[in-house]
Order: structure tokens, then sequence, then C-alpha cells
């Protein structure tokens, strides 16, 4: 089908290509309205740019606050953000409710099920409610909802408190949706509230396997499962190494590092985390089962926080970092609660997770000043609760260090956008058409493209370290840049690949049920229409893709490019279509869009 | 977590990395030295040599891949019933092990259920060889109490994936460095490949440490899709868009930026785009035979490196270091299951390469694969599962291994035993070190003795470079 499209739409243009040569690179205008370029061209345009100059600045302001605050926006709505002012904005999305996966999930299940009986697809051959169908709920929802912030966050919290369906979690949207819709509901609430959600629930616990961890065995020769213990304290909390409130290590006398915790901490920490099990059973479980701790994954329900069964759960004193003695005679649930807050109120927790999430939202190497501001926010310095997420968020969102321009020519100022986050930047502001109103994108496509996809890591280490630098002038200069991660000879070329087929083939995207639900398709008129003012469009890609950003360097390639796509034969527009397709492919692609400053 | 094997998933390793230990001037002197070194001794380099490195990502329980078996007696003592009794539920049956009949004088051991076709290239082929208890080392550590009474130094974050993982890769363990060996050895030797346009390190697993040097990267390739280039790129003439698209591709990805991310963005794409045509060049050309590989992962993965070794002269490269990351391995949980499978595409991969290489491509004693893993897993069980460990078991394969021998000591599984780090947890001391296991591989690809501190800079602790000879004495030959 792809390839169909693109030879369809190849000769129209081979035809026409003949008696164009003569001009390609000779900056043919003829018949091509040039509007007034905004005062921003020509040497001094970045300067004005950055002094705040210029009737776009504020539009683009909005823009680039989308970029770290939503999965980006079109015109109209970027204008509405620009005229009730951020704060008010942010303050406006903490109200408003969260569109959760899970009932989307339910409606496009019941209804593609529906449709494969209908169409005499024998009942055992229906696999699902599976990964790609979260796909579709996520995909469906994500460009309809209204609650913007929420959901940005939590992505960005996906890729810090990790599950994957890159495991046998594949095989369970419900346990996939019920995690993420955790995430979603504490987006806007306390971190400590977060990590127990977390803890307790049965896709982390499946996924770091502390799933009917079970207390020592001595007869047997078993102990505690040493996993989420260590991931909890590396990942979730307080990492590797002891942190100044503004994320920099803590060094001792010799200089060294000083190590949170060592090898027997975890195993204290292990013997916490043991006892947890299945709280139900799925519908299907026609059996009785004595302790239902027994009960394994695939038959327990995924959707509820795991149950504590205390008999399972090692007894006796644990010493958590040597700090804390949590008393033996307590419940498991006691223990869990104890050494959970112990963690939340370490204050490495504070700077850890504040520069995490700067590094998911705006960029790459946040200021260590700008750290600590946030971390003292979430320390609770602003006369907010410890962990308070919308404190939280708004220090990292209104911070100066992400609002301003200034600075902005600095080494140190930039993020390479996340790939999958690219790709549904890209679906929002394109004019999508699906005939029912459903958007399902099978969502691995993606992963083959770029490597990334929501819920989707390799590992609980997510699908960058934090700290990875590619080599050249970002590590020579002392700089990470965790996407560069992504970013190597095969993938970086598919993502190339990926928006041309957009740009070029017609079809948004693809789901696994295309037979039964058309595929959405890019609507290019609003482009078609403006196709014969290069500026025009040139101002409408600086808005919505690269916030007034967009250099005179690139504006000269693309503004060639589309000059050039340009035939005069017989009243056939088509150059029209690959105008607005050269427009949109070659913005992406360009390094001002990809690298958000 | 559980590892589900799916060709559309990606493989990638975890790796973190920080801070970066720079031997840039060292390097940059010693590539210099090197490339005339190389020139006056042309006749060393007219051979062409390959290492594939498989990483066994998330912890490899190697020692329920490499497993005692001398008997299993009812009473008395031996050292499977020794195993037997440490990893308790997790034990594989005696009789399920596949013997190996060593060539040395190797502690009785078997290999695990699902490796028969290793245990075959072991015993008959003889061309598979096992070092036994390898791990990370700064020096040589013998007891656990020297340890305790601090006369060694021992790696940094110990039984955790990231550091783990990276000390693997750079042999670095006192260091969270990002630059791995086989890419400072690609720094030094790169310049000797003909072309200089797709690097010498090619990675079936997108970016790594081990093939990260200071100069140079890995060339990812995906071995499903095998990189077809760059949609539009192709410049013909008489196709409108083709044509503008890859002027524009030549200005946007022509163009240095001074803004150091659009830099190393465009310049990876530059880069790409470069190597991506000779690289299409090279895999339209058809083989004279069939390459017959699993179609798994692995498999899929081996596959494509055997064609870009057939095809090395065509790349113009007479050294080629290949990178595959075979992950899933944490097996905290469902450890039995998981490794059955796993080993089975790991057997099946390996010899159905060995096949390729040895038959068809004719090169076996210029390709030298070799497995790694950030570390074995505890010998204790957590009821259906494994936590981080220390010591484990690697896996080297190809004509010039000296095969049907195990190397390094495999200890006693004796809980509470000397190796065991803290009594009673099954966490073994290492006895043989990751320096010395790569220094030999390194000697033979045509790094010198007076080198080697430079890609392992604690070589010294455990070989004699003024004496010469054989790190650990798992090659036949070293030329």
């Amino acid at each position: 089908m792809k390839l169909y499209l693109y030879l369809f739409l190849l000769p129209v243009i081979s035809l026409s290509a003949q008696n164009y040569t003569d001009y390609l690179g000779s900056g043919h205008s003829a018949g091509i309205t040039v509007t007034a370029s905004s005062s921003k061209t020509g040497p001094q345009g970045l300067q004005s740019l950055v002094n705040g100059k210029g009737l776009d600045d504020s539009l683009f302001d909005a823009s680039r606050f989308l970029a770290q605050a939503s999965f980006g926006a079109k015109i109209d709505y970027i204008t509405q953000v620009k005229n009730m002012g951020f704060e008010p904005w942010i303050n406006d999305q903490f109200t408003k409710p969260a569109s959760l996966i899970r009932p989307k999930l339910d409606t496009i299940w019941n209804m593609l099920y529906n449709i494969y009986i209908s169409n005499g697809i024998p009942e055992e051959d229906i696999y699902g409610p599976a990964a790609v169908h979260f796909n579709y709920a996520y995909w469906d929802n994500n460009l309809k909802n209204a609650d913007l912030l929420r959901h940005r966050v939590a992505e960005a919290l996906s890729e810090i408190l990790v599950i994957s369906y890159n495991s046998d979690l594949e095989g369970s949207a419900i346990a996939l949706s019920s995690y993420y819709d955790m995430l979603l509901q504490n987006s806007f609430g306390n971190y400590k509230d977060l990590l127990m959600a977390v803890t307790k629930h049965p896709a982390m616990g499946y996924y770091l396997s502390h799933f009917q961890n079970r207390k020592t065995n001595v007869a047997e020769n078993t102990r505690p499962d040493e996993n989420y213990a260590r991931e909890i304290m590396q990942l979730f909390t307080i990492g590797l190494v002891e942190l100044n409130n503004d994320g920099t290590p803590k060094t001792d006398n010799q200089g060294n590092q000083i190590p949170t915790y060592d090898n027997e901490d975890i195993r204290q920490m292990a013997k916490i985390f043991t006892g947890f099990g299945a709280s139900g059973v799925e519908p299907w479980v026609d059996w009785q089962i004595n302790d239902t701790f027994y009960i394994d994954f695939y038959a327990a329900k995924k959707d509820i926080p795991m149950k504590m069964y205390n008999n399972w759960h090692e007894p006796g004193e644990k010493i958590i970092l040597k700090q804390l003695t949590i008393p033996s005679g307590q419940s498991g649930m006691q223990d869990v609660d104890q050494a959970v807050d112990f963690l939340f109120n370490h204050p490495n927790t504070g700077p850890f997770i504040s520069k995490k999430l700067i590094q998911r939202l705006v960029k790459s190497n946040p200021s260590p000043a700008y750290v600590d501001r946030v971390a003292t926010v979430f320390n609770g310095g602003a006369g907010n609760p410890r962990g308070d997420m919308k404190a939280l968020i708004k220090a990292i969102l209104l911070d100066p260090e992400a609002r301003t321009r200034a600075g902005m020519e600095r080494p140190d100022a930039g993020i390479l956008r996340p790939p999958f986050l690219r790709m549904l930047h890209l679906m929002r502001t394109l004019d999508l058409e699906q005939p029912q109103n459903r958007y399902l994108h099978n969502g691995y496509s993606i992963i083959e493209d770029v490597g990334q996809h929501v819920m989707a890591s390799p590992t609980v280490f997510n699908f960058y370290p934090p700290d990875f630098a590619p080599i050249g002038e970002i590590s020579d200069n002392g700089l990470v840049a965790p996407e560069f991660k992504l970013h190597n000879s095969s993938k970086s070329i598919r993502y190339l690949n990926s928006i041309f087929g957009t740009s070029f083939w017609g079809t948004a995207f693809w789901s696994w049920d295309g037979d039964y639900i058309p595929n959405p398709t890019v609507n290019y008129a609003h482009y078609i229409s403006i196709a014969d003012d290069v500026e025009k469009m040139l101002r409408e890609a600086d808005i919505l893709y690269t916030h007034g950003q967009m250099t005179d360097q690139t504006k000269a390639i693309i503004r060639q490019a589309l000059k050039d796509m340009y035939w005069n034969w017989n009243n056939n527009y088509e150059w029209k279509h690959y105008r607005a397709g050269l427009l949109i492919y070659l913005t992406m692609i360009s390094p001002d869009y990809n690298i958000l400053k | 977590m559980t590892k589900i094997t799916r060709r559309s998933f990606i493989r990638q390793s975890s790796c973190a990395a920080i801070g970066s230990t720079t031997l840039m001037s060292t390097l940059l002197n010693l590539k210099a030295l090197n490339a005339a070194s190389f020139n006056n001794s042309a006749n060393m380099m007219e051979d062409y040599k390959a290492l594939v490195c498989i990483l066994f990502s998330g912890g490899n329980d190697s020692f329920n891949m490499l497993v005692p078996k001398d008997s299993n007696p009812t009473s008395g003592t031996s050292l499977y019933k020794n195993y037997r009794n440490t990893r308790s539920n997790l034990a594989l049956n005696f009789n399920s092990l596949h013997g190996l009949s060593h060539l040395n004088g190797a502690v009785p051991l078997g290999l695990h259920p699902s490796l028969p076709k290793m245990a075959n290239l072991y015993n008959n082929s003889r061309n598979v060889a096992f070092i036994s208890n390898i791990g990370t080392l700064v020096e040589p550590i013998t007891s656990r109490s020297q340890i305790d009474n601090n006369q060694v130094q021992t790696p940094l974050g110990l039984l955790s994936h990231s550091d783990q993982q990276l000390q693997w890769q750079t042999c670095m363990p006192l260091d969270r460095s990002a630059v791995g060996w086989a890419g400072r050895m690609a720094d030094l030797i790169q310049s000797i490949n003909p072309n200089q346009n797709i690097s010498m390190n090619i990675s079936m697993s997108g970016t790594n440490i081990l093939q990260t040097g200071n100069t140079t990267v890995e060339f990812a390739v995906d071995p499903y899709s095998r990189d077809i280039g760059i949609s539009g790129d192709n410049g013909s003439q008489g196709w409108l868009l083709d044509e503008i698209i890859t002027r524009s591709l030549d200005s946007m990805f022509g163009n240095t930026y001074q803004d150091i991310f659009k830099k190393s963005y465009a310049g990876v794409i530059a880069n790409s785009r470069e190597g991506n045509r000779i690289l299409q060049e090279q895999l339209d050309i058809p083989l004279p035979y069939t390459l017959n590989f699993p179609d798994t992962d692995l498999g899929n993965s081996l596959k494509l490196v055997a064609e870009l070794i057939a095809k090395s002269q065509g790349l113009g490269h007479k050294r080629q270091i290949f990178f595959i990351d075979y992950g899933g391995w944490d097996h905290h949980d469902d450890i039995l299951a998981s490794q059955l499978a796993m080993f089975q595409e790991v057997d099946d991969a390996l010899d159905a390469f060995n096949t390729a290489i040895s038959t068809q491509i004719n090169m076996p004693n210029n390709v030298l694969t070799f497995s790694i893993s950030e570390f074995g897993r505890s010998l204790t069980s957590n009821g259906n599962g494994t936590d981080h460990a220390w010591g484990g078991n690697v896996m080297v394969m190809g004509g010039n291994v000296d095969g049907g021998k195990t190397f390094g000591q495999y200890p006693d599984i004796v809980l509470g035993s000397s190796l065991d780090l803290w009594p009673g947890q099954g966490v073994f001391i290492p006895t043989t070190s990751t320096d010395a296991y790569f220094a030999e591989m390194a000697l033979w690809y045509g790094v010198s003795p007076t080198e080697l501190p430079v890609l392992f800079p604690n070589i010294g602790n455990f070989y004699n470079i003024a004496n010469g000879g054989k790190p650990i004495g798992y090659l036949k030959s070293l030329t």
C-alpha cells in the first residue's frame, strides 16, 4: 500500500521534470508570491528573537512552552495559551480530569472484538487486549484529549518509574493501562503516594519480580529476591551516590564520590519487599486455592494493588541504609510504608527526581542552580508539602532557565527531542482524517523505526541512561545528551524515512486492524492552500515546530526546495501537494527542529 | 524482568555511562606510531581478522551454563552434589547435562541441556572453549579475607547492572567511563582499513559502550531491515522530488552547525548517509551460497555478521569488530524455563554461525566469537530466580581457539568457601580477570604488547607484558 501511493504520485513529477532542470538551484521565483518576511530574516534575526522583539515572538514562546509542557499543539491552541498566560494555563490544566487509558481501551477492544466476531473469526483466534491495543488506546486518546500537561508528565514519569511491554507484560493491556492510569492519576499528586502506588502495582511487581517474593527459607536455602530493593533505590529515589541539593555528587575528603548504599543494604531492603501477592483472580479462573499467595501473575487481577501476605513476609528486624531500624513484629505493609517513607524523605530524592524530570521535560543539562531551585520545591521549600507534584511541575516549567531565551546559544541549552515525542508532536500538529474519528497506531512500527515508544523500554534503565554522552564535542564539553543513545547510523536514518512516509504517502500511521478500521490519512489542504506563499509556509512551520528558532540557513534550504518544487503544466497543481510534504519533511528532519532549545 | 523474544523488538544495552577518563593524548601518539608500524609490516595486515562479541546483557546465570559433572552420589560428596546443595531448587538435573571431554585438566563439567551443539563443538570439532569464574577485577584476589582486610581494591559498583556492564566493556573498574576497549582498539587500528567511511566497529544492536572509542563510534545496522538508505536520496535525474530531496540533504547535512547538539545530530546522519551507500552496494551483491540461520533475533544478527565478514573486502575492512546485545538474562524470576529457551537460541545461532564461517565463508581462523555478560548470578536461589553476583563463565569459538578445554579455575560451589564474598550469599569472587581475557584477543588482533595498558590499564596486575606469552592461553596462536 505504501509503495502503491508513492508510485502513483511519482510519474506526475517525472513528466514535468525535464523542462525544469534548467533552473534547478537558480532561485526560480517567478509566479511565487513572496510576502514580506518577518523582521527576523537577515543576520539580525536571531538577535531580535532573543531580545523578544517581533510580531510572532509571543506565539513562538507559547509554542516553545507547549513543547515542554505538552506533546505539542496546533496554532489555534498555541494562540489560546499565548493569550491565557503560562501559569494560568498550568492551573487550568491541574483542574482537567485525567483522560484515562483504560476506558478507551475497553471501548476500542469491545469494538474490535465485535468486528472480529461479525467477520467470522473464531473466538479462540482472537488475542487480546494486548500491548498493541494499549497503543491504540494511547494514541487515540492523545490525539483528542484536553489534559495535555498531565499526559506529558505521566510520560516523563513512565521513563523514570519504568515498566515495559518489552517483556511478558506484552500480553496484558489491562496491566499496562492500569499502570499508566496510575501514573496519570498521581501526576498531580504527591511523589510519596506515587512511589507507594508503583511499589504495590502488580505490573511493577511482575516486572521487577517482587510479586510472590518470599521470605527466607532456610530448609530450601532460598532468600528474598533483591531486584525491586535495588532498583527502587538506584532508579526511583536516591541513585547510586550521595548528592548535593543541586544534583551534583558529594565527595569525601579524598575527592571520591560517596555510595548511597552497599550490597548489605540491598539484602536488608530485599526483606521489606517480601510477601506481595495477588489481590484477586481473573474472571476466567475456575479453580480454588487454599493459599492465594500461590496465584500466579497470569491468573491474578492486574489492575488492583497487590495484597500483603504477612505469613510470606520476612519476619524480624530490618536495618535500612544503616540508619533506620525497622522493628520486628510489624505487619508487612507497616514495613513497606516505613521503608518507602524513608527513601522518599532521603535528601537525595529531591535532587535526583527533580533533575530527571527536568531532563525529560526541558533540557539535558540543567544548571546546578536550576536543579537546586526545583529540588528545594520538591523538599517542600515553597510552602508546599514535600513531594507535591503540582508545585514541582510549576517549578520546572516556570523556572527562568526553562522560560527565558537568554543563553539559548550556550552549548548546554539544548535537548535532542526524544524520537517518540517527535512522532506524537507531528501527528498532533497535522490535520488527520479518519471516518470514524479513530486514530489507532500500532506503536510497534515506531519502535522499529526510532527505537522508542511509551511503555516499551528495553529494560528498567529506560531507553537511555540520564548520563549518556555521545563522543565528540558533547562529551568533550562534559555535557550529557541521553537521547543521542537512540541516534545512531541506523535509527537516525530510519527516522528520516518514517517522516518521509508521512510527508509523501498520505497515510499518517498504521494499525494492525486496517482491514476493519481505516487508517488515518493526512489532510494537506491547508498547506496546499498556502502553497504559493513560501514565506507563509515557512512562518507556520517555524511557529509549530521550531518555535521561532529556524535559522536563516535552514530557511534558505527549505525555501529553495519549495521553490524548486514547481512546474507550469496543464493546470496540474500536484506540486502544491509536494511543497506541503517537503515543508513537513525538511522541517522535521532539520537540526533546528530536532534540537529543542 | 522476563524477556520476551520478539523480532520486532529492538535490543539495546542498558549501560549507564558518565564522565570520561580520556586517554586521548596517549592514543593520538600511539595512533601515529601504529599507522607507521602497520605500514612497515604490511604482511601482518594482509590477513583479515574479526572479533564477534555477544553480550548476554542482564547477567547470565552461567553457573547453570557450565555445571560440575563428576558424580551424583547419594552419600558422600562430589562437586555436582555441592552444586546441587547450593543451588537447591534451581540445580539442573545431573543426567540432563551434556558432558564435556576436556583436553586439559579442568574439573569434570557439563553443559546446560539446551546447548548440545556447543557440547559437540567442544568435544568433537574442538573449536569451542570456556573460561571459568571470570569477572571484573582491579587486581588478583584469592580469598575473601583480602577484601575484608582492605588488602585489595575491588571494582566500583559490584553487582550493579549499569556499573558492571560498563566495566566489562571499558576495562576501567574504578571509573564510570563511557569509552570501551574495542573502541579504543579501533582508535588505534581503524587507520589500516582502506575504507574509512564505515567504522570497523559494526553493531547489530545500536549504540553501545564496547565499540565507542575516543574518536571511533560504531556503525549500527539493523539485521532485519538491513538499513536501506534514505528514502528519496538517490539524486536521480528526471525525478524532481528525489532531486530536491538529495540536494536538500546535501545542504542540510553538509552544513556545519555551531551549536554542538545540532552539529552532533547532523554529523551522525551525514556519516550514516555515506556509510549506508557503501553498505548497500555490498549487500546488493548476491553471495554464491545461501546462509542458513535460525529466524531468531540472535540468528538474524549473526547472519548479517557472517555476510559482512564475507564482504569485508568489498567494504574495505581488514579488521572488523562486531557487537550483538542479546539481552533478557536478568533472571530474578522464571530462570529455569527462560534459560531453557534462550540457550537453545544461542546454541542454534552459534552453531549456524560456525558452519557459515568454517565451511561457506571458509575463514575459520580469522574470526573469533566470544561471549560477555556483566556478572554471574547468586549461587543461592530466591525461590524461582537468582540475583546479581560477580564471577561467571564465558564461551569462545573459532578455528584459532584451543578448543575442548576449560580455562581458569572452576570453583567448588560451596557456600562459605574462601571465594564466597559474603559467606552464605553465593556471590563468588572471580579468579580470572576480564582484562586477561580481552588482552589475549587484542594481541591476536594485532595490538602490540606495549599498547595493552592503553586498552586495559590494569593488565599489568594479571599479565607480565615483558615476559610475553599468552595471558590465558585459550588461543592457539597470537598471530
